[in-house]
């Protein structure tokens, strides 16, 4: 089994907090030395809201730092809500650059990481509505956004228990999983993503994404128990199609 | 219509999460889906693994340089915004 390839991959959670070093000149973006050391800090255990605050006050490495730290996590997460790599990299550089231009306004009593989150997580669903002019799959629209709390009820067990009859190799499954999840509507995905994939806790994510703390648990249990229902389907069925993309 | 665990299933998921949370939280390390003594608990666990099969590429390395190129450009035309942005400007000095 693999283990998550999730939340904070390569990341720093925090570190210890330093006093700022002098603003060496204006800000901007990183140039090619790099100092590794803040105040006898290695810069790689600094926190990243103290490598923000080192950036507002023009330390322009320390960016750098930050885009670096993120780059596997809000990349995985970009690709996994958004199911496409080059809008991957394309809202992934949104972000950092929204966070660029909105530095001076962080608030430092706030964390960093949920920032960032909530940036990349608007600006997907900005991009996701401007490709919904297309036509939705059926599944999409199976699921309304309103319907949160009324359905029909799964078993959990159930349908946890059942995995293909064949065997499968690592690559099918792995494809299966993410035409299932890919299937969720954008407001039951991303609340998966946030909750399982990057452990964000309930409260946070109803922060970020502006909704109450009862709204996100039952987002989140649609979203589960719809992958449930669906990974039963697709398995029950003796000659189903292997998905390909 | 959507899909519905009942309320035992729905605590069972939110308990599963709940310990990952706070492991991760404490370590700092995302954590793998713990075990649970119930039976419930074990199907939850079961279902939520199925998602660690999802397997994901690596970001393309130039990701990072590309970014802070494209900041670097948002920044000299913001400074000069008469300046022109070819793409001699993105790529430089970053990579």
């Amino acid at each position: 089994m693999n283990q998550p390839m999730n939340a904070r991959d390569g990341n720093s959670t925090g570190g210890p907090r330093v006093r700022p070093v002098q603003p060496p000149e204006k800000k901007g973006m990183p140039g090619p030395r790099r100092p590794r050391y803040i105040e006898g800090v290695p810069r790689a255990e600094v926190s990243d809201e103290q490598l923000l605050d080192q950036y507002r006050r023009g330390d322009k490495a320390s960016f750098g730092v930050l885009v670096q730290r993120y780059q596997r996590e809000l990349f995985h997460f970009l690709l996994r809500f958004l199911g496409n790599r080059a809008s991957a990299e394309d809202v992934f550089q949104e972000a950092f650059l929204q966070v660029h231009q909105s530095a001076d306004t962080f608030d430092p009593q706030r964390k960093f990481r949920p920032w960032l989150f909530t940036i990349a997580a608007n600006k997907a669903r900005d991009l996701r509505r401007a490709q919904a002019r297309r036509p939705a799959t059926p599944l999409q629209a199976a699921v309304s956004p309103h319907d949160e709390e009324s359905g029909q009820f799964i078993d959990l067990m159930r349908s946890a228990a059942e995995l293909p009859e064949e065997p499968m190799e690592r690559r099918e499954l792995s494809e299966q999983v993410k035409k299932t999840i890919s299937h969720l509507p954008d407001h039951l995905r991303e609340i998966l993503l946030l909750s399982y994939f990057h452990q964000f806790p309930y409260k946070q994510i109803g922060d970020m994404l502006g909704i109450p703390l009862g709204t996100v648990k039952s987002r989140l249990h649609t979203a589960v128990a719809y992958f449930a229902d669906e990974w039963r389907a697709a398995n029950k069925r003796p000659n189903q199609p292997r998905p390909t993309s | 219509m959507s899909r519905q665990f009942n309320e035992n299933d729905k605590r069972a998921l939110d308990v599963l999460l709940d310990v990952m949370q706070h492991s991760s939280a404490k370590s700092g390390k995302p954590v793998p889906v713990p075990g649970g003594s119930s039976e419930r608990m074990q199907a939850a666990r079961k279902l939520m693994s199925l998602l660690d099969m999802w397997e994901l590429p690596e970001p393309p390395p130039d990701l990072a340089a590309r970014t802070l190129a494209r900041c670097e450009a948002e920044e000299r035309s913001r400074i000069d915004p008469n300046a022109e942005l070819s793409d001699s400007h993105f790529g430089q000095s970053l990579t």
